[in-house]
């Protein structure tokens, strides 16, 4: 059977076809590289990713460069392109990847890793690194889960570390080279060794400790010893991202994005995304406005969505979105924020934004308790979070999810306790505050997540939970939260196990990642399609230990697999934070004083 | 406010967009090309476009209808320079007065269904005759409680015919019901055929084209409002 038979018996085949609006069909010759971005999961979340838009218009601005996109395929259609030995191919020329020059992988998460080796499996191509030959595609990887890139070490050729505006672009130049063919694969792999932010893990060969941990990593060929993350330093200069894919099937987040800065000064110690994004870089109001308006006459998106770690922080935010919303209002194109903060000034926006479309709120207080909050440094007191349960519910609004973490460095029940305490809180001020003509009832929706310790975090040394200790929290909670007005989910913990050993894996797990895969693991972030026993049989059957990476509690001066990248922020500087949070001390906002975190003197070589 | 009924075509890889994700689509390329769309009211306001007869996922078709409510006139030659993803096109539009709504008027859908079979039926035309003229041509279909019951076709077919056959490849064109008091899917039409002649269904690619849309009189759809 051919693609046509297999789209008319596949479930969501739109997933499948390409050509969407704002997609690129470029005239091919000799010279054209073919780049092929792949996103190791289905269409409607590798769509919803903004990086991938970005890269997409980049890399189809450079004249030479063709960039098109694979998703993995779903089960029913991957069952059916095996059973007529259909390989995996480009949405836009429906390419066999094979037949490309290079395949780009987004390393999102931790568990898409499986879906890589499939996609891989699935286009012919040989899982291991040493395995491909000259005229194989060159397998490239970037993105958050590239800052520990040991366990697909032995799978990608090279990771790109940071932001990839600029880095590709000299990836490229140096490509352009290998694809003429005036150097053969060995010498664009030493070159591109040469590139800042670009790792080969061909020329590291970690030496390893008795008990497991590293001795000490040895670099072939001169080297750099550590690869050090790439930025754009001003996000006004260079690209700009002014049209996008205008996507078919109902993706996750299907709206215009716009990126209103990078970074985030708030310090929040579990959380990785704030590490490695620093330092802070803010468009200007005005390009910003006019680049939205770029975006929605190209695309006709109905919403556009501010983006960021913690939008709110963005300086002109109460401006910005009052022009903006002045603008669509009447073409009724709503503005929307990721995230809100617990504190009055986000109220006063949320109000602008109302006026186009009601949107659900969201917040993430994180912890239960002061004295945690203040461990991980979230700066949200007990009055923030009181204050804006009264003017959510004053202006109108009966629901409310808020989310929290569990399992974080310290934590006893009592905080526990206190996430169901907000919540009765949230349903008691809820009578207090409705306005008269509410006649609707309260539900507040506690969500909570498995903590993860992740590199380059204070964090990064502590003991991870196991996965009983975690349902016994949930199990906590359950009984807690009996209030019959809030809602409770969580986030299985046996993924978050898994996730935690991969986030602070090293090269031995590449050939756990291997035999779980033969053994048919794949989507292993989606709960329906995760199987614990069948990952459980791999880590055996290769004589891995998960305790190794999760719940075992790191020394001081360990050196760990990812040393060998830097975001910028020091090893000092994490463990000063690291013990500053164990003494409860919290450390404020960066915009307002330098807390010395490094990334000044290391990536920008001056301030911030 | 204005109604404006556009004619379009859906082909080549857009056939597989299903109805949602195509009035996703017009609506965004509306808003793309700045068309004065008529907003509902309330916390989410969306267009207002009706589209005649949905076709399934996978169906294409040279003329389907669809209208949409603007808050004036868009000057026509405009609305015939809307560009889409390649596979759709707009093949005529009109400002049309009528009050009657869109699917009220349709009775029947002209169809070329095209079916690639394992192995070939022999004597195929003589079998479609056969399958035609039985006294009733049941086939079952879930109703909207989730009952299978039985349904008897031939009221449904009003025209029927062979027009090509290759190899276990062959075409047809035929007309059926289309409409709210009953509807007959062409796909379902050919499996209740290929189960006359015991062909395994499972295997069979068939491939659905929409030619036309006709009113009770038998009269093209698209040209009641000219």
């Amino acid at each position: 059977m051919n693609l046509e038979g297999l789209l008319q018996r596949v479930e969501k085949p739109s997933r499948y076809i390409g050509g969407e609006l704002n997609t690129f069909n470029k005239p091919l010759d000799d010279n054209t590289i073919r780049f092929c971005f792949a996103f190791p999961d289905v269409y409607e979340v590798g769509m919803s990713h903004l990086g991938m838009q970005i890269i997409y218009q980049l890399l189809n601005g450079v004249e030479d460069v063709f960039c098109e996109r694979a998703f993995a395929p779903w089960h029913d259609m991957e069952a059916m392109m095996r059973e007529n030995e259909l390989k995996l191919f480009s949405l836009e020329t429906k390419t066999q990847l094979g037949d490309m020059d290079v395949i780009g992988f987004t390393l999102q998460y931790e568990l898409s890793y499986t879906n890589i080796l499939n996609m891989l499996n699935l286009s012919g191509i040989s899982l291991l690194s040493k395995d491909r030959h000259e005229r194989d595609p060159l397998i490239v990887a970037g993105g958050p889960c590239a800052y520990n890139p040991e366990p697909l070490a032995e799978i990608v050729d090279m990771f790109f570390i940071g932001e990839g505006e600029e880095l590709l672009i000299d990836f490229i130049d140096v490509y352009r080279h290998y694809k003429q063919r005036n150097i053969d694969k060995e010498t664009l792999l030493r070159r591109c060794a040469d590139i800042e932010g670009v790792y080969v893990p061909k020329f590291y060969e970690p030496q390893y400790n008795e008990d497991g941990t590293i001795q000490s990593v040895k670099t072939l060929d001169g080297v750099p010893e550590v690869i050090k993350k790439r930025i754009v330093r001003n996000l006004e200069d260079g690209f700009k991202l002014e049209t996008m894919i205008v996507p078919f099937a109902d993706i996750v987040h299907d709206r215009a994005m716009l990126e209103v800065f990078r970074g985030c000064t708030r310090g929040c110690r579990f959380c990785q995304a704030g590490m490695l994004y620093r330092p802070i870089r803010e468009r200007e109001q005005d390009s910003l406005v006019e680049n939205i308006d770029k975006i929605l006459s190209s695309t006709g998106f109905e919403e556009v969505s501010l983006t960021s770690l913690s939008t709110m922080d963005y300086s002109g935010i109460g401006t910005l979105v009052k022009k903006l919303v002045d603008k669509y209002e009447a073409k009724s194109v709503g503005v929307s924020l990721p995230s809100l903060r617990l504190d009055s000034f986000s109220i006063d926006v949320l109000k602008e934004i109302q006026k186009i479309k009601k949107t659900g709120l969201t917040f993430a207080p994180e912890a239960g308790t002061q004295r945690l909050r203040d461990v991980i440094n979230k700066g949200v007191t007990e009055d923030d979070i009181e204050s804006t349960f009264k003017s959510i519910f004053e202006l109108g609004w009966s629901r409310v999810k808020l989310y929290f973490m569990i399992g974080l460095p310290t934590e006893t029940m009592e905080d526990l306790d206190g996430i169901a305490d907000i919540a009765n809180l949230g349903t008691y001020l809820f009578k207090q505050y409705k306005p008269e003509y509410m006649k609707k009832s309260v539900q507040v929706t506690v969500s909570t997540s498995c903590f993860v310790p992740k590199p380059f975090t204070p964090f990064q040394w502590m003991a991870q939970s196991t996965a009983e200790n975690f349902y016994e929290k949930i199990d906590h909670l359950k009984v807690k939260l009996n209030n019959k007005k809030v809602v409770y989910n969580y986030h299985d913990p046996k993924t978050s196990v898994l996730e935690g050993v991969f986030a602070r894996g090293d090269r031995k797990l590449a050939a756990v990642l291997i035999k779980a895969y033969e053994l048919g693991c794949k989507f292993d972030g989606w709960q329906e399609c995760f199987n614990h026993d069948n990952w459980m049989k791999a880590f055996e059957a290769c004589g891995v230990s998960t305790a190794f990476y999760t719940t075992r509690e790191r020394q001081k001066d360990e050196i760990f697999p990812w040393d060998i990248i830097s975001p910028g922020v020091t090893k000092q500087y994490l463990w000063l934070e690291n013990t500053r949070a164990q003494d409860e001390i919290v450390t404020g906002d960066c915009r307002t004083d330098c807390k010395g975190c490094g990334v000044n003197n290391i990536i920008i070589g001056g301030d911030c | 406010m204005v109604t404006l009924r556009i004619r379009y075509t859906k082909t080549q890889y857009m056939k597989y967009l299903g109805h949602l994700e195509l009035m996703k689509l017009f609506e965004r390329v509306f808003r793309r090309h700045q068309y004065p769309l008529k907003f509902s009211e309330g916390f989410n306001p969306h267009p207002k476009m009706t589209f005649a007869s949905p076709l399934s996922v996978g169906y294409a078709t040279k003329g389907d209808l669809m209208e949409v409510i603007l808050t004036e006139e868009m000057p026509i030659e405009k609305v015939l320079a809307t560009t889409f993803p390649e596979g759709i096109e707009i093949l005529d539009a009109k400002y049309i007065e009528s009050k009657t709504s869109l699917m009220a008027g349709i009775d029947s859908s002209e169809y070329l269904i095209n079916v690639e079979l394992q192995t070939p039926i022999s004597d195929l035309e003589g079998q479609f005759e056969h399958f035609l003229s039985q006294d009733a041509i049941n086939y079952e279909k879930k109703n909207k409680r989730g009952q299978m019951r039985i349904i008897d076709a031939k009221a449904q077919i009003y025209k029927a015919k062979i027009i090509y056959e290759e190899n276990g490849e062959f075409t047809l064109r035929c007309t059926l019901k289309t409409s709210s008091q009953g509807n007959l899917n062409p796909e379902t039409f050919v499996k209740a055929f290929l189960k006359f002649c015991r062909q395994p269904e499972e295997s069979a690619l068939i491939l659905v084209e929409r030619l036309a849309m006709f009113d009770a009189a038998h009269k093209p759809l698209f040209d009641l409002i000219a």
